[in-house]
């Protein structure tokens, strides 16, 4: 869907993106990752010619950005940018609209989209469609500009840390709506973030940067368990496997058996399942549906789920 | 809210004593004569209201020219093609404010000779520091956040203006709307040394005679002329908030 070959991009005499090379497929969600001046929003806006290549190619949907109109381009793509930049002047309404309108789509189709993308948000078109953005908190803004990224329905979407400004309550349920969406609306998503928990818990894979170069490419699974080199070990301070297991949930996990007097296992994932191991002291957790111990969850780790790897 | 009805009642108040005092213009200046225990030693004048509508004439003119020329030109200014230009302008514009208004008006006699055109001219200039400044302070302040979404989503350099750069700088420019009428308003007084009439007119003849009815017959139309506009103006920018 998006592939870069030998990207680089200068500024004078600094490499902000050093030669890179990377293929994102349909459907995925890749998260690039690094420390800030890594050159991962670099590489984001130069996908959406938000600033021109400085040498190498671009492809996105099969043609080479370079053969596309500027605007045409951006307009094809969602964009999320980590201060939102919702327009103050205009309604949550017309904000949603914005590219359909550009798009001239009609009124009562876009009338629509924004209920519907409203919807797709969790905020009632009723109660936020009129409102304007600074009567809005930052979650709320947040999921308005995600759903002003989508509301012409790309296929692609370039989001640059758009999560950064949320309180981290709110930020994990929107990590975890948002990975929801994308999967039920098959949208090819870029991602930057810095943020190692936001990484592991909603990418297909992850693309680590810095320097300007791609330190490793891979599912969260290969990145964390046969990291390349040290920078990518200490990137995730010890902590990796922890994330993995709550991208995983228990109910996948367990050894099936029916013990009708317990509770179900609802949508628990395995990190809180291993949390409840460690501060009850028992060897197994026990559902209505079967039971968990240690075992499934090692085991868990080590099986490769990813099918973007391959 | 209760200040803004506030605004239109003052707004209306002082909007019936002025049409009081520019057509009952004897009355006023019975009153007067009254007040100050003076006569006037003029005699035999053009009417109040003619020079009122004259006065009103210029200052319309003028504003609407600065306006339309001045919001066109700040607006280049910020833009990539008109950059370049920007410090240029701005001095340029910043040394016009400086220069002495009767001068500038002075200096427009040997070139246009007497009359309206060249007072129009003057004030235009005038009116021009304010509006420009405040277009290009209005377009920068707009958040390089949204101008960066605008762009993102796929908005081209005119569009960005016309839905987002000029909607989100209306008030700004409205502010600058304001100081320059108001400035006009006074300085188009000055106009009347140039022989473009106006409530210059029975103004500079009291100053001339000692005459204080005279005086006060120019002055506090004008006064009451600029208070009007200051309210008018404002409230229109409050619709921008």
């Amino acid at each position: 869907m998006i592939s870069l070959k030998d990207v680089t991009k200068k500024y004078d005499d600094f490499t902000a993106v050093d030669s890179i090379s990377m293929n994102i497929k349909k459907g995925e969600l890749m998260v690039i990752l690094g420390p800030s001046g890594c050159g991962k929003s670099t590489t984001l806006r130069l996908i959406n010619k938000m600033v021109p290549l400085t040498k190498g190619t671009i492809k996105v949907r099969g043609r080479n950005i370079d053969d596309i109109d500027d605007v045409d381009l951006r307009k094809s793509i969602g964009y999320v940018i980590q201060s939102i930049g919702l327009f103050p002047h205009m309604s949550v309404a017309r904000n949603i609209g914005t590219v359909p309108n550009l798009l001239n789509w009609e009124k009562e189709i876009i009338e629509n989209k924004i209920d519907e993308m409203l919807r797709l948000v969790g905020l009632s078109p009723e109660k936020y469609k009129d409102k304007k953005p600074s009567q809005l908190s930052g979650g709320e803004a947040q999921r308005v500009g995600v759903a002003r990224a989508l509301a012409s329905d790309p296929d692609i979407v370039l989001m640059d840390e758009p999560f950064g400004a949320v309180d981290p309550i709110n930020r994990l349920r929107l990590q975890r709506e948002f990975r929801q969406i994308q999967k039920s609306l098959n949208k090819t998503v870029l991602f930057v973030t810095h943020d190692v928990d936001e990484a592991l818990l909603i990418a297909d894979r992850i693309c680590i940067m810095d320097h300007g170069k791609i330190i490793q490419i891979g599912s969260p699974e290969e990145i964390v368990l046969k990291p390349e080199n040290d920078f990518v070990r200490k990137f995730f301070k010890g902590e990796g496997v922890l994330n993995l297991l709550s991208r995983e949930k228990a109910i996948d996990y367990l050894v099936l058996e029916k013990n009708l007097e317990y509770e179900g296992v609802g949508d628990l994932n395995l990190r809180e399942a291993l949390s409840q191991l460690l501060s009850q002291g028992t060897e197994r957790l026990v559902f209505s549906e079967g039971f968990l111990t240690i075992n499934e969850i090692i085991i868990a780790l080590r099986s490769d789920k990813s099918d973007y790897t391959k | 809210m209760i200040t803004r009805n506030k605004s239109s009642i003052v707004m209306l108040v002082i909007s019936i004593i002025l049409l009081y005092i520019v057509f009952y213009s004897e009355g006023f200046e019975e009153l007067l004569t009254l007040l100050l225990s003076r006569k006037t030693n003029t005699i035999s004048r053009t009417p109040l209201y003619i020079y009122f509508f004259q006065h009103l004439q210029m200052v319309i003119i003028s504003s609407f020219i600065a306006i339309i020329v001045g919001v066109s030109l700040g607006i280049f200014i910020t833009t990539e093609k008109g950059e370049e230009y920007k410090d240029i302008f701005l001095k340029l514009v910043n040394i016009g404010q400086a220069f002495p208004s009767p001068a500038l008006l002075a200096l427009m006699v040997p070139v246009l000779g007497y009359g309206l055109r060249g007072a129009l001219i003057a004030l235009v200039l005038y009116a021009f520091m304010p509006i420009i400044y405040n277009t290009v302070i209005g377009i920068e302040q707009v958040s390089v956040d949204v101008v960066e979404a605008a762009k993102g989503m796929g908005m081209n350099n005119y569009m960005i203006y016309k839905k987002i750069k000029i909607p989100l700088a209306t008030k700004v420019i409205l502010g600058g709307i304001r100081t320059a009428t108001i400035i006009n308003i006074s300085a188009a007084t000055l106009a009347a040394a140039v022989g473009a009439g106006g409530l210059g007119v029975p103004l500079v003849n009291g100053v001339r005679t000692f005459d204080m009815i005279l005086i006060l017959q120019g002055a506090i139309p004008v006064t009451l002329l600029a208070i009007i506009t200051e309210l008018a103006l404002k409230k229109l920018e409050l619709r921008f908030d």
